[in-house]
């Protein structure tokens, strides 16, 4: 047990030892039920790219596809639900995790989709603003996480607990950098990871690869990480948003659990037994 | 006093009253003090107003100016609970499906408002 609990270096180590544990099947069943909800908004942004300075004029078709982009989210929110569930047993057991973890509790599901909402919300109201999109993502991380700890559902419950754990300042703002540096690695690691098997497929002759090569062409000659296509771009986000986003979700769950056993005790007792050498 | 009214004083405060058979030869008004039923080595505190049983201090528990005992506070306790959980319930299902109605309207004005922002 660190000395400190909190601490952001220990908290990473117990997200990768629990994403290790419980990746087969939970990070599958993550990505298989928020790949849809990734596409759409993929889908949503480019054709608002492709409208231009007539996307006003298309409301009715651009809000057609925001209901549909907000169905999508739906089961992103179940996916996460059980990922973050699968998390913390793992966490608690230190084993795989069974099908217990689908068994999500209507509470904990509940006190995740409502602050989630309220997060995307917001961020549908202050994106255009650009600086609020990276603070935004911390709430709507540790909306799943947060929920985990509900008893009982309430409307001004859910939000606290998030703001309650957002107040462990030092160790969030430490994960929020280790992940906003994260997130551009893997958008450049997915690009090249593209761009690599372009150039195997390249390899064997293949003579259909011409949209390929310039849907996947990069942004300049000499910067070969930023793709120069709009939609690449996207996907590429979506596919980094999608690997990263099992760490996030599992490091939130990590601080939550301990922000728990400190507020328990818990820690102490643990510390104690560690001293006395006792198990 | 009513002939055929038994009233119990229970650590002298008048605790309730109970009807006597007619026709029983007792007296009037009798002064009794009856014992904790969890305690029977004690004198009866107050009488829970659920149950109608006597209990001593320690058992009993004042809530809202009215005594009762354990158990039937654990269960008006747990009925309370289940009400509030019920609102609770309903509430957030109703704040979320309102966030879920008002989402998309919202983003479509956000993301037009954001592409003119770009251009």
């Amino acid at each position: 047990m660190a000395r400190d609990l909190l601490s952001p270096v220990g908290i990473l180590d117990d997200t990768h030892g629990a994403v290790a544990r419980i990746a087969a099947p939970w990070v599958g069943v993550l990505w298989l039920f928020t790949m849809p909800y990734r596409f759409a908004q993929v889908y949503f942004v480019r054709e608002l790219i492709e409208l231009g300075r007539k996307a006003p004029d298309y409301g009715e078709y651009l809000e057609r596809l925001a209901w549909l982009l907000f169905a999508a989210f739906l089961p992103a929110v179940f996916g996460r639900c059980v990922y973050v569930r699968a998390c913390l047993l793992g966490l608690q057991s230190g084993a795989r995790v069974g099908r217990e973890a689908w068994r999500v509790p209507g509470v904990q599901l509940l006190h995740s989709l409502y602050p989630a909402l309220l997060v995307e919300i917001l961020f549908c109201v202050t994106a255009w603003t650009f600086f609020a999109v990276p603070l935004l993502a911390l709430p709507a991380g540790l909306a799943y996480a947060a929920a985990t700890r509900a008893a009982r559902p309430g409307l001004i419950q859910p939000l606290f607990e998030i703001l309650k754990l957002m107040g462990r300042f030092k160790a969030v703002a430490s994960l929020l950098l280790t992940f906003a540096v994260a997130l551009p690695v893997t958008f450049a690691n997915v690009y090249m990871a593209f761009r690599g098997g372009l150039w195997a497929l390249g390899a064997l002759g293949g003579d259909g690869l011409t949209r390929w090569e310039h849907l996947l062409r990069p942004l300049h000659p000499m910067v070969a990480v930023i793709p120069g296509e709009p939609l690449t771009i996207l996907i590429c986000g979506a596919g980094a948003l999608l690997i990263v986003e099992p760490f996030w979700l599992a490091a939130l769950t990590v601080l939550a659990q301990r922000a728990q056993l400190r507020q328990s005790g818990e820690d102490l007792r643990l510390r104690f037994r560690l001293l006395a050498g006792t198990k | 006093m009513t002939p055929g009214c038994e009233i119990f004083l229970t650590s002298s405060r008048w605790r309730g009253i109970h009807w006597e058979e007619p026709g029983r030869k007792r007296p009037s008004v009798a002064l009794q003090r009856s014992n904790c039923i969890n305690h029977p080595d004690r004198y009866g505190h107050a009488v829970c107003m659920t149950c109608k049983k006597t209990v001593c201090q320690e058992c009993a528990t004042d809530w809202d100016g009215i005594y009762y005992c354990s158990p039937c506070l654990a269960g008006r306790r747990r009925a309370a609970r289940q009400g509030s959980a019920v609102v609770g319930w309903i509430l957030v299902t109703l704040a979320a499906a309102a966030l879920f109605c008002l989402g998309p309207r919202l983003l479509v004005w956000g993301a037009t408002l954001l592409q003119r922002g770009v251009e």
